[in-house]
């Protein structure tokens, strides 16, 4: 639609939003897909939209910070009670329900009892149950013992199903599960599986004599997870009465528990260690009927934390799971309420409707009642009106509450509410703590006029004015040149986050959107001025008609605007449209191959002249030739020797290798070549000078 | 008072009488080799040095032959005996011929 969309984002970013260090750009909902495709802009509520979001984040951080200050208001401080920050959703238990699915493939045991185990305490029928049960029955037939864990998982999955029954063990694996139970040795764990296998399967386990077993091995192994099983055993076999002496030791595992944010707590190792312990410490407690070891405190943030970690992909890891938020569920003691927004936070004059969702841990509906105690706004005051309020229960959805305030005005901006629930049947089990969300109320744009003006940049005060109304158009085409400047000034009567003015050239379509500053700080006016000259390159030295046309947007506004105020026909100071540094532009493709290049030779005298010179060079040969010819030169006194042969002979050889060597050879091959003439020459001209010289003297 | 002409004429009478002949040789080969000089050294003025290697030695060539043959002149000259009396004409000449096979050497080595 835009050929020129990526010069355009550019543009809005090195122009507009560089200068007011937003970022974010806002424009009209009609308009957002322009520009989606190309610069894979994030589009987030209310049509605010950024080129990354991680920019938009850091450009954003005066809201972020906005909304971090409204919790700590709302929130109060440090001493504030921990509320369940999460349960289990809908969607979670589909996505959980996916994960077992894996299991009931009837392709592996293990997962298989692992699945039917998780169903149980989810509360979901488990498909095929006969099929699944003919599965387990064989597979349980045909395990010998070795391994325990198997043992129970088959045995505790079938005694889960409906239509099921559980058969006597057999004797070998009956065997290890009693000598397990009975004598020392076994790990705490194995202690368990065996304890609970022979429990459903129809066998007394001797309590006492089980706890004297634990009491011996977490004395060798007192980790937590060992702990955690250990608790989980004693439970399994108690018998009313008995000495209870791993009860002392809770006290010490919950303090190995580590705290983080002052909203979790989890023990090292994770979901398995944590889910065990809880799971262990509720059950000895209902089973010695004993007050729980736990604050309500505590149990709201280890139940914060098992929910924490529903992205379980393991069947065995759903069982851990879900049998610790069963427990946390469904127990005499203490059940966490979770109370949470479960659809927009965002309220219209339309549609001021707050749904809630109301539930235990594991997403299941409860006997509560909600009330709306209070909304705070940002600014800490209390809206007026807005205060004890009774949620109303959805009629099919008996987790999901609705909080209606059509009735109520609230102002534009973020409030805080704060939530009650109440035991609609008394309930003493039930946390009652008061849970806080965050909403905001959106609106309509106010009264907005506009004004557009052109100043001559040499008499600064005198401005032609055309007052706008919202909507409305220029009613001339407005004509200026490079010494003048385009002013739009706009008053709002809410502050607006957002305020472009976009000019669109009429042939090109390029766009460049400018931001219109707070004029005064605190108030509710912008204004915008481009000087023709000083902006000329940020509208690319490019004159013409352009359209205007201008953006009204804020995160409270619901019905942002796009506003076209008219055409005007701008001359722009012409300076050279500057081309893209290369250094900054992205290239695609393979670049201009680089071949290597040679020097080139310097230019030659012509041939003519050079030959011409190397005959001159030559030519001094002749005149001595004829001077020694005038002198008298003869070879009279040329001994008739061998030596006298040999030295020039020799002499000749060595030119004549110097000659080669010049031609072709290495200095190295030259000079080894060299030593056969130069020593014929130097033994040969040694004698031959000799007799030279006794001629010589002889003659004289 | 004598004017150029017979000045130089003197001279050349002088050289043709009292020089040996030998030295009349060297003496011949003298101008020869700075003629030879004198023609390159005129080109490079001309044309120019490219290439510099093979004009360097060439020059340079011309210019340690004429250096060696002055020193094989002055050696082998009668009226220097005393100054070279424990060096004989052949002597010098075997050296001359020796400093040229070295000279030589290099100036093959550098013509490229």
């Amino acid at each position: 639609m835009f050929q020129s969309s990526q010069k355009v984002i550019t543009q809005i970013r090195s122009s507009a939003a560089m200068k007011t260090n937003e970022g974010c750009v806002f424009l009209g909902p009609n308009r957002i897909y322009e520009f989606l495709d190309e610069e894979k802009l994030k589009l987030t509520q209310n049509g605010i939209y950024c080129q990354q979001e991680l920019n938009c984040i850091m450009r954003l951080a005066p809201v972020l910070i906005l909304l971090l200050s409204l919790w700590a208001v709302s929130g109060g401080d440090n001493d504030r009670k921990p509320a369940p920050t999460n349960a289990l959703s809908p969607d979670d238990l589909r996505r959980i329900k996916a994960v077992l699915e894996k299991g009931l493939e009837l392709k592996d045991p293990l997962l298989t009892s692992y699945s039917v185990l998780s169903n149980s305490f989810l509360g979901v029928e488990t498909q095929k149950g006969a099929d699944v049960c003919k599965y387990l029955l064989a597979n349980l037939d045909s395990l010998d013992g070795s391994k325990i864990e198997p043992v129970f998982a088959n045995v505790a999955a079938i005694s889960k199903l409906t239509g099921c029954k559980v058969p006597a063990l057999k004797a070998p694996v009956k065997q290890v599960a009693e000598k397990l139970v009975k004598e020392i040795g076994g790990a705490s764990q194995e202690i368990f599986y065996a304890a609970a296998s022979l429990k459903l399967s129809g066998t007394v386990v001797d309590g006492v004599k089980l706890a004297e077993v634990i009491k011996a091995t977490i004395k060798t192994d007192d980790s937590p997870q060992s702990l955690g099983y250990a608790l989980w055993a004693t439970a399994l076999a108690y018998k009313s009465g008995q000495k209870l002496d791993i009860w002392e030791r809770i006290e010490d595992i919950v303090a190995q528990a580590d705290e983080v944010d002052k909203q979790f707590l989890q023990f090292e190792g994770g979901l398995s260690v944590t889910a065990i312990i809880i799971s262990g410490i509720f059950r000895i407690a209902e089973a010695a009927n004993k007050p729980l070891p736990l604050t309500t405190d505590q149990v709201i943030k280890f139940g914060n934390y098992l929910v924490s970690r529903k992205t379980v992909t393991t069947p065995r890891g759903v069982f851990l799971l879900a049998s610790a938020l069963d427990v946390i569920s469904k127990n005499k003691y203490s059940v966490p309420v979770y109370l949470g927004l479960a659809g927009s936070n965002v309220l219209t004059d339309a549609n001021r409707v707050v749904t809630l969702r109301g539930s235990d841990l594991l997403g299941r509906p409860l006997d509560i009642n909600v009330v709306l105690e209070s909304a705070v706004s940002a600014d800490g005051k209390k809206a007026v009106g807005v205060e004890f309020i009774q949620a109303l229960p959805d009629k099919t959805d008996k987790t999901l509450f609705t909080i209606d305030l059509k009735s109520k005005p609230l102002s534009k901006g973020f409030f805080t509410l704060t939530l009650v629930p109440k035991s609609a049947k008394n309930e003493k089990n039930l946390i009652l703590q008061a849970a806080t969300v965050q909403v905001k109320q959106v609106g309509k744009l106010g009264a907005v006029s506009c004004r557009v003006g052109v100043q001559e940049l040499d008499q600064q005060d005198h401005v032609t004015w055309t007052d706008l109304n919202k909507g409305q158009r220029l009613p001339t085409k407005l004509d200026l040149e490079p010494a003048q400047k385009l002013v739009v000034r706009v008053t709002a009567s809410d502050s607006l986050h957002q305020v472009f003015v976009l000019l669109r050239h009429k042939e090109t379509k390029r766009e460049v959107a400018f931001i219109a500053q707070p004029e005064t700080s605190g108030k509710t006016d912008y204004k915008l001025e481009l000087d023709l000259t000083s902006n000329a390159k940020d509208l690319n030295y490019q004159s013409g008609s352009y359209e205007v046309v201008l953006y009204l947007g804020d995160f409270l506004i619901e019905d942002s605007t796009e506003w076209v105020l008219g055409d005007v026909q701008l001359t722009v100071f012409s300076g050279k449209p500057k081309s893209i540094n290369q250094l900054y532009s992205v290239a695609y493709g393979p670049k201009p191959e680089i071949k290597h290049q040679f020097r080139v030779p310097e230019p030659r005298p012509p041939r003519f002249l050079s030959d011409t010179f190397t005959l001159l060079v030559l030519a001094p040969i002749l005149i001595l030739l004829i001077l020694w010819a005038k002198i008298g030169v003869n070879i009279s006194g040329f001994p008739a020797s061998i030596s006298a042969l040999g030295f020039h002979l020799g002499l000749a050889g060595i030119f004549g290798v110097y000659a080669t060597f010049w031609l072709k050879l290495s200095m190295f091959e030259a000079l080894k070549i060299m030593t056969v003439p130069g020593l014929i020459t130097f033994i040969s001209g040694h004698r031959l000078l000799s007799f030279i010289s006794e001629r010589r003297t002889k003659g004289s | 008072m004598a004017t150029v002409g017979s000045v130089v004429q003197k001279f050349l009478t002088e050289y043709g009488n009292q020089t040996p002949k030998k030295l009349k040789i060297v003496d011949a080969y003298l101008v020869y080799i700075l003629l030879t000089g004198v023609v390159q050294f005129a080109y490079c003025c001309l044309v120019g040095t490219f290439p510099f290697n093979s004009f360097l030695s060439g020059f340079i060539s011309s210019v340690g032959s004429f250096v060696l043959a002055v020193c094989l002149r002055i050696q082998v000259n009668p009226e220097n005996k005393s100054l070279f009396s424990g060096i004989s004409q052949e002597r010098a000449f075997a050296d001359f011929i020796f400093a040229h096979l070295l000279l030589h050497l290099v100036v093959m080595n550098f013509l490229g």
